[in-house]
């Protein structure tokens, strides 16, 4: 199954990584247990960072598109195709919207709103602890 | 005389062997890479494949040409120099020395005929540098499969190669004796032989893994040429062992006479192991030359 990627596209390369191991999961390309390349040889075969790969790999894992297993190398997750309709990046926004609705619903500024997200962030002690 | 064989005899299969070695190392396969190149050039010419020659200059073909011409003049003056040798030892009486070195000779002939294609070797490898540089494509490929080693050799070939090894060391420890001091010489001949399989297998793990000596290359042709590459190494690697334990036969069983019969076989083995199996296993016939076409905008079609 042969992936493709666009060096010149505004995509980050990671994302079109991820983007394209997906892809072949969902058309059946590759299946839940297929074995899938090292960092090492898919950076090499698509001249990219290793780093570049990695950070793919990492958030593919993340997701549980994808399992390692230690030496033995990283393969398709078991409910590849079921985890892989899930998009978190989504999800977060709608938690996040969700969240600054009920605030702005009780009346908190939008500034109020931004330090204490940012506090929480930096975790900082905030109002009322 | 081992087994009671005359020296004539001997002689006769010695100069037997060294004219094989002669003709298949400095006429046969000079002739096969000669043909294998200008199938190249003249069907696929750089007009009309830029991407294949990054660096070819106005008369391209014609230089080509000359070079392959040039090349076979080269194979067929070592071809003149191996007869003359043949000429020389029997015009000079030559005797096959019962206590080996004689293997020698036939050792420097073949450093010999090894120089051109070394030459040629050095030549492919930085036509793949340029290749690399002029590289511009915006577009890259790759093959969702892990390679594995068992992808392009059986796994019997890899497990003969560790078996014939570990043999051979336990042979040559055994007629060098287990209760002996070791001598200088074991340790560099295990450590030598060692190293050598060793860097096989790195060599092996570049191919597999690293990145593509061509960029170009679609990823079947890379598998065929990546498949010949490690059947070379993997049946390389039998082939010291092999030769390396009739060696140390030769001498356990008084068969030094025959050093260079054996000396320019394994040479033969190894020329048609490195060239036999690359040229029947990558045949350039059945390679996707299209790659190679002038896209106009990188990546896209013209």
């Amino acid at each position: 199954m042969e992936i493709v990627i666009d060096i010149d596209a505004e995509e980050p390369l990671f994302a079109q990584l991820m983007a394209e191991i997906k892809r072949a999961i969902g058309s059946g390309g590759i299946s839940p247990g297929d074995a899938l390349p090292s960092i090492r040889q898919l950076a090499n075969d698509l001249n990219l960072n290793n780093k570049t790969v990695a950070k793919a790999y990492q958030l593919l894992e993340r997701d549980k598109v994808i399992v390692t297993k230690g030496y033995r190398g990283t393969f398709v997750h078991p409910d590849a195709r079921d985890n892989m309709d899930f998009d978190l990046n989504a999800w977060v926004s709608a938690q996040i919207n969700q969240a600054i609705g009920a605030c702005r619903d009780k009346g908190a500024t939008d500034s109020e709103i931004r330090i204490a997200f940012a506090n929480i962030m930096q975790n900082k002690p905030t109002a009322g602890e | 005389m081992p087994f009671n064989m005359s020296e004539n005899a001997v002689l006769a299969i010695t100069y037997a062997v060294f004219l094989g070695q002669i003709f298949l190392i400095s006429h046969y396969f000079p002739k096969r890479l000669i043909a294998r190149v200008r199938y190249v050039v003249d069907n696929f010419p750089a007009s009309d494949y830029p991407k294949l020659y990054p660096n070819a200059g106005p008369n391209f073909e014609a230089n080509i040409h000359r070079k392959l011409k040039l090349f076979k003049t080269v194979n067929n003056g070592i071809v003149l120099v191996g007869l003359l040798i043949i000429a020389a030892m029997l015009g000079g009486g030559y005797r096959p020395d019962p206590m080996g070195g004689d293997e020698l000779f036939v050792m420097f002939y073949f450093f010999l005929q090894f120089f051109p294609f070394l030459i040629v070797a050095i030549k492919e490898h930085k036509q793949y540098k340029a290749m690399r540089q002029a590289f511009k494509e915006v577009r890259r490929t790759a093959d969702l499969k892990a390679r594995t080693l068992f992808d392009y050799v059986h796994p019997a070939a890899v497990f003969a190669a560790v078996l014939c090894f570990g043999l051979w060391i336990f042979y040559y420890l055994s007629v060098k004796g287990w209760d002996q001091t070791w001598g200088e010489e074991v340790y560099i001949t295990v450590g030598m032989t060692t190293a050598m399989n060793l860097i096989y297998a790195w060599i092996i793990a570049r191919f597999l893994y690293g990145k593509k000596l061509d960029p170009y290359q679609a990823s079947k042709d890379r598998m065929k040429t990546v498949e010949a590459i490690v059947k070379v190494l993997v049946y390389s690697s039998i082939g010291i062992s092999l030769f390396n334990m009739i060696a140390v036969a030769a001498d356990e069983y008084a068969l030094e006479a025959f050093d260079p019969v054996f000396t320019s076989l394994y040479m033969q083995y190894c020329a048609l192991i490195g060239f036999g199996v690359m040229i029947g296993t990558a045949k350039v016939e059945d390679f996707d030359f299209s790659v190679y076409r002038d896209t106009g905008k990188a990546g896209e079609p013209a």
